[in-house]
């Protein structure tokens, strides 16, 4: 899945209104000149009436209304003419031959050329003055529609930029020819680069900025689409109604669809909707117009949707980022890089529950957009999780991820300060089940299958949070892993590292058991999502026939141990799944048998614990003794004649213990320290450390 | 205090069971199930479905009577209302169209009881969940669930493509996997009765 990044959602890109606005006067007509080929003479008549302080006024009022068209078409009037005017006169300016943008507005050329800084800037209001100008265009404009006829949005980089321009409008229709219709971001993928384009465009001088333009323009062209009727609508609360959707969305025209996206499991909105149009000009007017509208007193988003948003948001059933991430992005991997942080700053507050499964991990690395606050305590593992999950996109996870990790680390002390261990279990890799988040199963960071070195970490951290649920998927899985963490944890700092290659393969295995729990998610009966459980035992039976092959690498791992019996090993396995649980729970490990299970709600799982600990304990001791193996990183007391007191064994030690029939070992000056030399020969009674 | 509503149940022996011709599917996959279903709901506005809960008792624990489709798939017998229709005459007109013989003389009589459960549909997809999200002012069904008071004795009549299977309900609780959502939550509406075993 692409990896899911918070993405923050960049409003600004597309709109960035007020950057946009950047007046400038007087040096348009050259670069004009410059975009608008064989229109001059329009445009210089254009630029006459723009500088007039009524035409300046009209094209103020005409730029908020116009739709993205792209071309700032003065006439807002309708909606639709709006749009399609913009589209023409970017059209004209730029002759930009875009297919299908065929709108038989013309006039807003000169609007266009000067309005088009309104697009974005959210500025809905206006609809009535740009009649006025739209007459005097439209002499001007039809004329100019026919050249441009085709690709109005081939300006997709102009078209941030006109939108600002707006008060320039003079200068900026100059510009804008050259970035004619940048706003309609009916070009897939043009849109995005518009946005930026034009942001620093607007810091830079009209000349340059359309010079720019015009070269962005060029290239963008190609990639232009015309007559994109599809819109994404975000940033909305979960309870903004399709109802006052459509109120809103009928002003610009006739809607064909609207189409919410809402968690699976639990029919919540997410946030954001896909818009279509029967009309192009409809769904560019409404992008401009709509733009930054206030649904519950929060204001929208609108983009156009391209091709590959349309497909990523379609196609996954995780969450996705807000509408404008995959507007963004367009051009570069959407989705993939800042998309996710998008998601983030979509989620409503109001789930704070829900919003952590929202990792859309899933396979391909959905944006995991929960940025939810972390809930209660009892959830307080398992949001922490969530909140380093946001912007932990595999794969793209780095950047993002570490802004995520640093909110989520700031505000989860509890965590035990094991920052490390948080990365992985942020990504909770793909798979992730929003609903099992959402559900408040917690568990849902298990659901991530799929993520290599991810998952380590996460035993630890996340039965914590989740009550009721590790039961399920921790037992044997993270239980394997767990052994060989357990043996490091024994006091050797330094064997740390080692270890970590041990988890990342046995918790692979356990993974993929869960991804295919999870993996109802997309059947029919949504309902799957809906009980975490369902998917958690799910995962439990998934779990543990990967446990074999967990097995076999912990044993492998394990060499050292000298225990080369199977049966020996396999119990020894299982005292470590028990131990492993009760490590999930802490996360330090002080004592090897240091079992206090913090707070959690698994009640039966502290008796399990207890009752675990005595029968390892009693295992561990029979085994050095019988077997003579002991384990690196374990502390044993040695009693002998030659040293009494704590020792601890390295590998090599080992090796050789096996060999031997008395295990010798050597004194140990502090734990975690090994030295080799003095006692090895000596035979020494090796006691198990309570 | 209010008693908890009570519900007689028979045994499955009781109640004979025969065979009719084929009731056919009107839909061959999932997608034109929802295809058919937004082209009714242009025509019709939201669409309303009514189905029934038939229990009967066996091993003094109740059994739902559900429909298997194929090898898999099972239903609760109802189906669409049309336009206007009263819920309790539809769900009567459905089951006997579902379980009643042609002939119209053994048409069973049809007690049907309250409403235990209402499932809505806020897209044109198969999800459907036990509230209409916040944010759909239009769902596109609404799903209802009745239970139905079964005589001491009755004959049904099975269409020939399905099977009518009696399913304890421990075996519906926590399976959504097998049963989807709708009917794996039966075990929970019914919690609330009190169920009259009657053994012959």
């Amino acid at each position: 899945m692409d990896p899911v990044i918070d993405e923050q959602l960049d409003y600004g890109d597309g709109e960035s209104g007020p950057k946009m606005q950047y007046h400038q006067v007087g040096a348009i007509p050259a670069l004009v000149e410059e975009e608008m080929i064989g229109e001059d003479d329009e445009y210089d008549d254009l630029y006459n009436d723009v500088n007039v302080g009524e035409g300046f006024l009209q094209l103020q009022q005409s730029e908020a209304k116009m739709p993205a068209l792209g071309v700032g078409n003065g006439e807002s009037q309708a909606p639709k003419a709006n749009v399609s005017d913009a589209r023409k006169e970017a059209r004209v300016l730029k002759e930009v031959s875009i297919p299908g943008a065929g709108n038989a507005n013309e006039q807003n050329y000169t609007s266009a050329g000067i309005q088009c800084p309104e697009q974005k800037s959210g500025l809905t209001a206006d609809r009535g003055p740009d009649q006025i100008i739209d007459a005097s265009q439209r002499g001007m404009t039809s004329e100019m529609t026919h050249k441009s006829q085709a690709g109005h949005l081939g300006f997709q980089g102009s078209v941030p930029i006109p939108q600002k321009i707006a008060a320039n409008s003079i200068n900026m229709s100059g510009k804008v020819a050259g970035e004619p219709s940048p706003i309609p971001n009916s070009t897939v993928g043009s849109s995005r680069v518009v946005p930026e384009i034009s942001a620093s465009r607007m810091n830079q001088s009209a000349n340059v900025n359309v010079n720019r333009m015009v070269d962005n323009e060029n290239l963008i062209r190609p990639a232009v689409e015309n007559g994109n009727t599809m819109l994404f609508v975000g940033e909305l609360h979960w309870w903004t109604t399709d109802a006052e959707l459509e109120t809103v969305l009928s002003q610009y025209g006739m809607v064909k669809e609207i189409k919410f996206f809402d968690e699976r499991a639990s029919g919540k909105s997410k946030g954001y909707c896909q818009v279509e149009f029967y009309d192009p000009a409809a769904a560019s007017a409404c992008k401009d117009g709509m733009n930054g509208h206030h649904f519950n007193g929060r204001a929208c988003v609108v983009t156009f949707a391209t091709p590959q948003t349309i497909k990523q948001m379609g196609a996954s059933y995780m969450n996705k980022t807000q509408a404008q991430a995959p507007s963004q992005p367009q051009g570069r991997r959407p989705m993939n890089d800042g998309a996710g942080r998008g998601n983030g700053a979509n989620y409503p507050s109001g789930d704070a529950g829900r919003n952590f499964g929202r990792g859309g991990w899933g396979r391909g690395g959905q944006q995991i957009p929960n940025r939810g606050p972390s809930t209660g305590p009892v959830r307080g593992r398992g949001s922490m999780g969530t909140k380093n999950m946001i912007g932990n996109a595999p794969g793209s996870g780095g950047g993002a991820g570490g802004g995520a990790y640093g909110q989520g680390l700031t505000s989860s002390p509890a965590f035990g300060g094991h920052p490390g261990m948080m990365h992985p279990h942020g990504m909770m890799g793909p798979g992730f089940d929003p609903a099992f988040m959402g559900r408040g199963a917690g568990y849902g960071g298990f659901s991530g299958p799929a993520f290599p070195g991810m998952l380590p970490p996460f035993p630890a951290v996340n039965p914590m949070g989740l009550p009721g649920v590790a039961p399920h998927v921790n037992p044997a899985f993270f239980g394997r892993g767990m052994v060989s963490n357990g043996m490091g944890m024994m006091g050797t700092a330094g064997m740390d590292g080692p270890h970590w290659g041990m988890w990342n393969d046995p918790n692979m295995g356990g993974w993929g058991g869960e991804e295919q729990g999870r993996g109802t998610r997309e059947s029919s009966y949504g309902g799957e999502d809906n009980a975490s459980e369902y998917g958690e035992a799910s995962l439990d039976k998934g779990v543990r026939s990967s446990a074999a092959p967990r097995e076999k690498e912990r044993n492998a791992e394990r060499d050292w141990s000298s225990n080369s019996e199977k049966k020996p090993r396999d119990e020894r396995e299982n005292d470590r799944d028990r131990y492993d649980r009760e490590y999930k729970y802490r996360e330090e490990k002080d004592g090897y048998r240091d079992y206090h299970n913090k707070d959690r709600d698994l009640g039966y799982e502290d008796d399990w614990d207890r009752g675990q600990s005595s029968r390892s304990r009693s295992r561990s001791r029979a085994v050095p003794e019988e077997d003579h193996s002991l384990f690196p990183d374990r502390v044993y007391h040695c009693k002998s004649l030659a040293y009494d007191g704590p020792i601890c064994c390295v590998p090599s030690v080992l090796e050789r213990a096996k060999t031997q029939t008395a295990v010798i070992f050597i004194k140990i000056p502090e734990f975690g320290y090994l030295e080799e030399e003095n006692l090895i020969g000596d035979f020494l009674d090796i006691f198990l450390k309570c | 205090m209010v008693t908890s509503p009570l519900v007689n149940t028979y045994p499955l022996a009781s109640y004979t069971f025969g065979t009719k011709e084929p009731k056919m599917e009107k839909d061959t996959s999932v997608a034109d199930r929802l295809a058919r279903m937004k082209v009714n709901y242009m025509k019709e506005g939201m669409r309303t479905s009514v189905e029934g809960i038939l229990l009967v008792q066996e091993h003094n624990h109740p059994h739902i009577l559900l429909l298997q489709i194929g090898n898999t798939f099972c239903k609760l017998p109802g189906g669409r209302l049309k336009p206007g229709e009263n819920e309790i005459e539809g769900l009567k007109r459905k089951l006997s169209s579902k379980l009643a013989a042609n002939s119209s003389s053994l048409q069973p009589d049809w007690q049907i009881g309250e409403c235990v459960a209402i499932w809505w549909r806020p897209n044109f997809e198969t999800t459907m969940y036990p509230y209409c999200p916040p944010h759909i002012t239009k769902p596109k069904e609404c799903k209802k669930l009745f239970l139905v008071h079964l005589s001491e004795r009755e004959y049904f009549a099975v269409p020939k493509n399905l099977k009518l299977l009696a399913v304890p309900l421990f075996e519906l609780y926590d399976n959504v996997q097998r049963y989807g959502p709708v009917i794996s939550t039966i075990p929970q509406q019914l919690s609330r009765f009190q169920f009259n075993m009657i053994h012959q």
